[in-house]
């Protein structure tokens, strides 16, 4: 595969993980992009590699990893957490899965990113592990403890008053 | 109320990440990127270890951490796509070989052996000089203040480099990878294998106690060495050559205290904008291109925010992108993600940049401090460039 066939092919998918590592849609191009140069540079290597995927998210996930060790604030910027619409609300799931955004985006990166790559990216512990450059035990961990927040703070959310 | 979460968590995530994406934009900036990253490894990559350094005209929106530093540990040399070829991606010498521009003498201003505790204090001034020539360069990276000073010497093969300051902490601790940073962290960190660290000899330099440190990688070997050659200054020398050839320049670090030398860069900025506070320079010079010599940066402490970088060089993404957004002082002027770019003309330009990049950016600020710029001399000479760039 040509890198003009991958970052058609691919580069969709590639803004859409960086828009989710980011929270931020403009920095998320610029990631994708910053990605995609970088990986053009070893495209040979990279697609001799026949799991260019992996590759690529992985320049992705650093990329942002290092912008985020120059940010002193290590929480993605997100509107201030919504009130949960009344139960009976049509917009109730929209607002569920809104609600449920701002939480995970309130994950700290690694947790975010694995949450992000295992729930969005359907990958499984291994791969996610090669992406992030840890073991899958590290994963696991990772996994458990952003879904233990996430439960306790969307049951904290969720019985909240509107 | 009972949800379930892990359903939840993945319907809000594609929710969240949906929306178009231009893919024909995504490859056009990311080839545009690309070629930017080439042009800087051709400027400056050289041999089998990544890490350049400090300086350059950055054309991309990565952050300008020139003078501030993270990595602990010599950069792996088999990381840079460089060390596949490292000879091709390095520009042949013109006839007479690599002559790499010197800085100014800064004479009357003592050096660093009777005044050791002025390092890095002063980022118009290096306390110390190198003949670069002599040590082979090809390009020539020299940085002054926020508490060190540096010469990162580039060779067709390999690198040297000395780091001074009174903290050794501190130099252990400088990002080596400069401006770079983010380009040299690729991912491919375990594609180079495991560094093994040799355990520390000790050595002398012109008489004084020094420890070496010896780290080989699977293509490479990196060596350190460190120590006081006065009181109360560090010296850090790295080197990726030979052991031999990495002692041969520590033994000329001694004799280079005496003497200092003008940290320029083509900028001049009469009178700084309140609330900015001049604390680094760096310029880099290559010695096969005159036309492309001289790239620099500034950095300033900011009063009200992050701190700000101006980087001067040719050939910014910015050059030949006629979409400008802003005009500074009658100049045409780009506003992008967080920095802005200024085109003087006859190819020179500059940037105005927040460490790190993006970081609370504060258009005002950049084109105060932009307005005040002015870019005299001629790109390849520094001795046509102010003996301050700061007044």
């Amino acid at each position: 595969v040509t890198f003009e066939e991958y970052v058609t092919a691919r580069g969709p998918a590639l803004v859409r993980f960086a828009r989710l590592l980011t929270g931020d849609n403009h920095r998320a191009e610029d990631l994708a992009q910053e990605a995609l140069a970088k990986a053009f540079l070893s495209w040979r290597r990279i697609r001799r590699t026949d799991r260019p995927d992996v590759y690529v998210r992985r320049l992705l996930v650093n990329a942002d990893r290092s912008w985020w060790r120059r940010r002193s604030s290590r929480e993605i910027p997100v509107d201030r957490t919504a009130d949960r619409p009344a139960a009976g609300d049509v917009g109730a799931e929209a607002g569920d899965r809104d609600a449920m955004w701002r939480l995970v985006a309130r994950l700290p990166e690694r947790q975010r990113a694995v949450i992000v790559l295992r729930y969005y990216e359907d990958l499984d512990d291994a791969t996610i592990a090669e992406i992030l450059d840890c073991s899958a035990a590290t994963v696991r961990t990772h996994a458990m403890r952003a879904l233990a927040a996430l439960r306790e703070r969307s049951d904290l959310l969720w019985r909240s008053p509107a | 109320m009972s949800i379930d979460l892990e359903k939840t968590i993945a319907e809000s995530l594609r929710t969240r990440a949906d929306g178009p994406v231009d893919t024909d934009a995504l490859l056009a900036g990311a080839t545009g990127r690309a070629r930017v990253i080439g042009i800087r490894r051709k400027l400056l990559v050289v041999g089998a270890v990544t890490a350049v350094v400090a300086v350059t005209g950055a054309a991309v929106a990565a952050a300008p951490d020139l003078l501030a530093g993270r990595a602990v540990r010599p950069a792996a040399p088999s990381q840079s796509p460089s060390a596949e070829a490292p000879v091709p991606g390095v520009t042949p010498p013109p006839p007479g070989g690599y002559r790499v521009p010197s800085l100014p003498m800064a004479d009357g201003v003592a050096g660093a052996a009777a005044r050791p505790d002025l390092v890095g204090t002063d980022p118009g001034v290096l306390h110390f000089d190198l003949d670069a020539a002599a040590a082979g360069a090809y390009t020539v990276a020299w940085t002054a203040g926020e508490g060190h000073e540096s010469v990162d010497i580039g060779r067709p093969k390999g690198r040297l480099r000395l780091d001074l300051g009174p903290d050794l902490a501190k130099l252990d601790g400088l990002n080596r990878d400069g401006v770079f940073g983010d380009i040299w962290d690729t991912g491919f960190r375990s594609s180079g294998g495991d560094p093994v660290e040799q355990p520390r000899q000790s050595v002398g330099i012109g008489g004084l106690p020094s420890t070496l440190d010896e780290t080989r990688y699977p293509d490479a070997t990196v060596w350190v060495l460190r120590w006081q050659p006065v009181n109360g200054l560090w010296a850090r020398v790295e080197g990726s050559v030979s052991r031999d050839d990495v002692m041969a320049f520590a033994a000329k670090v001694p004799g280079g205290l005496e003497h200092s030398r003008r940290c320029v860069v083509p900028v001049e900025i009469a009178k700084l904008p309140p609330g900015l506070r001049w604390t680094g320079c760096g310029v880099l010079l290559n010695g096969y291109n005159q036309a492309q010599a001289g790239q620099g940066i500034l950095t300033f402490a900011n009063l009200d925010g992050p701190p700000v970088s101006v980087q001067t060089g040719r050939g910014m993404v910015a050059a030949d992108n006629p979409a400008t957004n802003r005009t500074v002082a009658g100049h045409r002027a780009w506003w992008v993600s967080g920095s802005l770019t200024v085109d003087h003309g006859d190819g020179k330009f500059f940037m105005v940049d927040f460490r790190p990049h993006g970081a609370a950016a504060s258009e005002v600020t950049a084109v105060h401090l932009a307005e005040a710029i002015q870019l005299p001399g001629q790109p390849g000479n520094p001795a046509s460039w102010p003996t301050r760039a700061v007044r």
